[in-house]
């Protein structure tokens, strides 16, 4: 025994020699590598135009909000320290924190929130935000002095502390062109993409910003990002600290990374949900007893399990999850076979065969797991379901929307914005072809009742038409869990994945 | 020496001669052959000696691990992995041998007929088979597969073309030696001098001369094509789940290699040993149709 | 003069050839399902900027024509912009290839000896045990697919024994060492996969020089064993060793495709799965035409080589 392990020793310390001064050589400066699950390139670092996540984990260490929102959705002040609305509801005025810099040196006034809102909502931009943001005319949008910033609108707007909140509503300097943000940041965040960025690199170092507003912050010298495709390569870079922060670990490798003494996880609950969209006006989803019937199969408590390993929570085709306050619905719909086989017997469609579309490989971890275990529970009921597998490049531009039955994720939103985006009439992203007045006339109404009370009411009923009526199905929200280095302090889990990382700090 | 002589030493081969040659032959191809046996065993009895069927949820708690009821464990939505296995040998072998057949029936014709017709057309028929072996074969495969679009990807028809359109100009490339060679052979030139038409020389002479090359060079690819199959799932260009397909069965429990690791482990000694059997049992023809070339020349 | 006719015949034959794919890899790129524009204009883009744009990208030109300004284009070196990032398709496709190169290097150096040494072993002591393990272990790494045999070295020195990174991600500000430390996994895996083909193939090659009448001679007048080995068999040995490693050479640049997945590795293979997934016609085509030159060049340098090796060859 004695031998083997003193052979091992030496064997080990030869490699060691042979391959140099491992550890120590790499890092000089003190940087926080983060890793992330997605990497598409190129990269897009103007704020306004991000589509992807990895786009997001470039701009969130370079920009920075009005005001933040928590995992409860409730809002803080960030950039802006303070905000009112007026008695009619109808003029909310943002107060700007002073003494804040930009990357370029300037200071922060209300002229440039101004540019970067007109800039939003201006149709040239391309920016999803505008949909966010249809209330707003650019005229309306004013510097009342300095520091103060006003939105004005025709009818009330409730919500707008949270719709002003959204990803793409950062504050860039006054009169930087989209090619000009393209090549590096002009923020304020604490930390900074430097000229000489290359949008297609397979990492990106973001340098600190030496004049950032609150004091002493960041910690850290710079931020090292960088995608690792492959689940496995993503848990050994944490474990073996070759990065400081793994950005989404997948279910399969939370088991191991549990175990893992120097690794640290932070849960931020429901921050996603995986969707399929039925669309509405397509046979056989054109009729409502067939959607009921294929919401009903799913024994939802038992595929989150299945799909999530335990790091989830069950949804009821609602994009709202049942743990918010605004939810219609606290518990799981259940589980019913013989009701799900009454309705397809009562339309005529008791052998019922459809065709579900996902990428071939998970669009989001999880994703495969859970397409099959819907198959799976269908088959209780005599559907059939045919998965369909493309391979996931072309999937979001030849299957997406495009299918009738098919796969989805979305980030967990306010349900101010998570009701609108993807199920009123005239949404951008309505997957699932579902275009009812009354539906559209609920969220109309309820963005101008101030009445919070009244409003959550209103949201809970649109909530219920479409668990009844709607052509979504939503079995499952899912936890995105980051695993951090215990070396490493002042990481906060976000639920739209916003990891602010100027409280970082590792030793 | 006559040309009468030459054709007897060479359709001769020690397994035709039976008996007394038996211990001679390679060991290779008795394990090999015994592997090989072992899995056309599985592929036929495998569906019926599964306890499970291969979709069957929640045969056990998922990722328990392997146990005597589950050999190879259970994968995230509670499935028997043994039985997936079972399920998917005959799977398998049939999109492999149908995938190699399809590639010989392109490369192998095209090339036999090439090599033997020589002159112009060889040299276009090369030059294309040239340029497209060139071109890597997973890069071909992935391209293939982006051709086709969202209709008939993930589709086993679809994995079969692709193994053999990658595979064409591979063969080919081998047949048309092959061909090359026994057409300057003299009991062919003789059958050229009789007057036999280039059909009846191709399918009588030339075919049947050059099955030894070719049987060799089948296997191999044979033995590659699950490999091929697995590497496109694990690029995220494979069969469409739930197909009990070895090579998704492991490219999909590859993340549990740490929390389940017999769901890995399993399918993977499958695959290997398949793919050894094959490689043993194509050394071991090699070797006795290497005692043939050397009676040849 | 033969040889300059050989060497002219052989390099006019590879210029057919590298035609020959760049009219393949032109027109299947050009029936690509799904349109670049739309995919350039997000989730689901707005008719008119998309009939803007599917001008601006000449997609309104017949093809034939489109192929001759792009194959005009490619000859001077300039093989057009990326649909995607807009950058030259030249510069991306020269980093990606520049890093490949450098791991096709090291895992090179690492596959000749893993090659060479066990297939003398094996020559050896053919048909003996040592023989036999050797071959049983080759087969065993032969058999795996190439990304597990890829997870099992990166779980091996990266996790359990972490000696090398386990991400693989290099680009130009990284250091020498850095790089070094980067490249060694998935280098050694390539040359297990490469090297156990290769060993396979040698040996059969040693056994046979080692039985010729040739060496048998040499034996007989009392030369040394090792000498044999080294200075008569070796040599003989040398050009199959050239042809195997010059096939190889797809491998090296497409093959590893997967194993620089598994190792998150900014390479030639990623290049193309990235660009495939995001149809970006220009890399795609780039990139598989690249790759076949590498080929197409590496086997005329061998058959020179062998050439220069074996002058006989050059009256066949």
């Amino acid at each position: 025994m004695c031998r083997v392990r003193m052979k091992a020793k030496i064997l080990g310390l030869g490699s060691a020699v042979a391959f140099m001064a491992l550890a120590a050589a790499a890092h000089a400066e003190s940087c926080l590598r983060v890793v992330t699950f997605e990497w598409k390139t190129p990269h897009i670092i103007d704020p306004a135009n991000i589509l992807e996540n990895s786009d997001l984990m470039h701009v969130i260490p370079a920009y920075e909000p009005l005001v933040v929102f928590d995992n409860d959705f409730v809002v803080h002040p960030w950039l802006a320290e303070s905000w009112k609305v007026s008695d009619d509801g109808k003029e909310w005025t943002f107060k700007l924190h002073e003494g804040v810099k930009f990357h370029d040196g300037a200071e922060l006034t209300a002229d440039d929130v101004v540019y970067s809102f007109q800039r939003l909502i201006d149709p040239a931009t391309g920016s999803q935000a505008k949909s966010d943001l249809s209330f707003l005319k650019p005229e309306d949008i004013i510097a009342k002095s300095k520091y103060e910033v006003v939105f004005k609108t025709d009818h009330p707007v409730a919500e707008m502390p949270i719709l002003v909140a959204g990803k793409q509503q950062l504050i860039v300097r006054k009169g930087k062109t989209h090619d000009e943000l393209m090549k590096e940041s002009d923020g304020t965040g604490p930390y900074m993409i430097a000229s000489g960025f290359k949008s297609d690199s397979p990492r990106t170092k973001l340098v600190k910003n030496p004049n950032y507003w609150q004091p002493g912050k960041p910690y850290m010298d710079c931020i090292e990002i960088s995608g690792v495709p492959d689940p496995i390569t993503r848990m050994a870079a944490i474990q073996s600290g070759d990065a400081d922060i793994l950005i989404a670990a997948d279910a399969t490798t939370l088991p191991t990374l549990q175990k893992d003494p120097n690794v640290a996880l932070y849960e931020a609950k429901n921050a996603m949900m995986m969707n399929f969209a039925m669309q509405t006006d397509v046979p056989p989803f054109d009729d409502v007893r067939v959607r009921q019937a294929l919401k009903l199969v799913i024994d939802r408590p038992a595929m989150t399990q299945l799909v999530t390993l335990g790091f989830g929570s069950p949804g009821n085709d609602n994009p709202v999850p049942l743990t918010s306050p605004f939810a219609v619905q606290s518990t799981p719909e259940a589980q019913d076979i013989e009701k799900a086989k009454s309705l397809l017997a009562a339309a005529g469609k008791s052998d019922l065969t459809v065709d579900l579309y996902t990428g071939a490989s998970d669009l989001v971890p999880g994703m495969l797991a859970m397409v099959q275990a819907y198959k799976g529970m269908a088959a209780e009921a005599g559907i059939t379901v045919n998965v369909i597998t493309t391979p996931n490049g072309g999937y979001w531009d030849t299957i997406y929307m495009k299918k009738p039955f098919f796969t989805a994720y979305w980030w967990t939103r306010h349900p101010a914005s998570s009701l609108s985006i993807g199920y009123r009439s005239d949404a951008q992203y309505n997957e699932t072809h579902y275009r009812h007045p009354e539906f559209d006339k609920l969220l109309d109404d309820a963005y101008a009742e101030i009445d919070p009370a009244k409003r959550s009411d209103m949201y809970k009923q649109a909530e219920k038409q479409l668990m009844d009526d709607g052509g979504v199905i939503i079995p499952t929200f899912v936890s995105v869990v980051a695993a951090v280095r215990k070396n490493c302090t002042g990481f906060v889990p976000h639920i739209e994945s916003r990891v602010l990382f100027q409280n970082v700090k590792c030793n | 020496m006559t040309q009468e002589v030459q054709v007897a030493a060479h359709v001769a081969s020690p397994v035709l001669h039976g008996g007394t040659r038996w211990r001679r032959l390679p060991i290779s191809l008795w394990i090999g052959g015994l592997i090989v046996v072992a899995h056309l065993l599985v592929a036929i009895l495998g569906p019926f000696l599964a306890p499970y069927a291969p979709g069957q949820m929640g045969a056990g708690i998922p990722l328990s691990g392997a146990s005597w009821a589950h050999p190879f464990g259970l994968d995230q939505l509670g499935r028997d992995v043994f039985s997936r296995v079972l399920h998917g040998a005959w799977l398998v072998l049939v999109l492999s041998l149908s995938g190699t057949i399809l590639g010989f029936l392109l490369g192998g014709i095209i090339g036999l007929i090439s090599g033997y017709l020589g002159g112009r057309f060889d040299l276009v028929v090369m030059r294309i088979f040239e340029a497209l072996i060139s071109i890597p074969v997973l890069f071909s495969a992935l391209l293939i597969i982006a051709l086709v679009g969202a209709k008939a990807s993930g589709t086993l028809v679809l994995i079969v073309i692709v193994i053999g359109f990658v595979y064409a100009p591979r063969v080919g490339r081998i047949a048309r030696g092959a061909a090359l060679e026994i057409s300057a052979l003299q009991y062919v030139l003789a059958a050229k001098l009789r007057g036999d038409s280039a059909w009846r020389i191709a399918l009588r002479e030339i075919l049947p001369n050059a099955t030894g090359t070719l049987l060799v060079e089948f296997a191999t690819r044979a033995a590659y094509a699950p490999v091929l199959v697995a590497s496109l799932g694990f690029l995220g260009f494979g069969i469409r789940p739930p197909t009990p397909e070895w090579g998704l069965i492991i490219s999909e429990n590859r993340d549990l290699i740490f929390i389940s690791p017999a769901t890995i482990i399993g399918p993977g000694f499958m695959l290997a040993s398949l793919v050894i059997g094959i490689n043993l049992l194509t050394e071991g023809i090699s070797r006795i149709l290497g005692r043939t070339v050397t009676q040849r020349n | 003069m033969p040889l300059l006719r050989f060497i002219a015949t052989r390099i006019s034959i590879s210029l057919v050839t590298m035609l020959i794919v760049a009219v393949v890899i032109y027109f299947a790129t050009a029936i690509l399902p799904g349109d670049v524009a739309s995919r350039l204009l997000g989730r689901s883009p707005d008719p008119t900027a998309l009939a803007i744009l599917q001008k601006r990208l000449g997609l309104d030109v017949p093809l034939v024509f489109r192929f001759l300004k792009w194959l005009g284009h490619v000859l001077i070196g300039d093989p057009g912009v990326s649909l995607i990032s807009g950058q030259p398709v030249a510069e991306i496709v020269g980093r990606t290839l520049w890093n490949s190169s450098l791991l096709a290097l090291l895992a090179l150096l690492i596959y000749l000896p893993i090659a060479v040494i066990p297939a003398a072993i094996q020559a050896i002591y053919a048909d003996r045990k040592t023989d036999h393990a050797i071959s049983g272990a080759a087969l065993g790494i032969m058999s795996l697919p190439d990304f597990l045999l890829g997870t099992f070295l990166l779980l091996a020195f990266a996790a359990w024994w972490p000696i090398f990174p386990p991400r693989s991600t290099i680009d130009e500000t990284s250091g020498a060492l850095d790089v070094l430390r980067a490249l060694v996994l998935p280098a050694v895996t390539i040359a297990l996969v490469m090297g156990t083909y290769a060993t396979r193939y040698l040996r059969e090659n040693l056994i046979e020089v080692l039985n010729s009448d040739y060496v048998r001679m040499a034996r007989l007048n009392g030369i040394r064993e090792s000498t044999v080995l080294w200075r008569h068999a070796f040599p003989n040995a040398l050009v199959p060793t050239l042809n195997v490693t010059s096939l190889s050479l797809t491998y090296l640049f497409g093959g590893v495709v997967v194993v620089e997945k598994v190792f998150a590795f900014p390479g030639f293979g990623n290049l193309l799965v990235s660009s495939l997934m995001q149809l970006d016609v220009p890399v795609i085509q780039a990139t598989v035409l690249v790759a076949a030159a590498i080929y197409v060049a590496g086997n005329l340098v061998a058959d020179l080589l062998t050439v220069m090796v074996n002058p006989r060859l050059r009256y066949q």
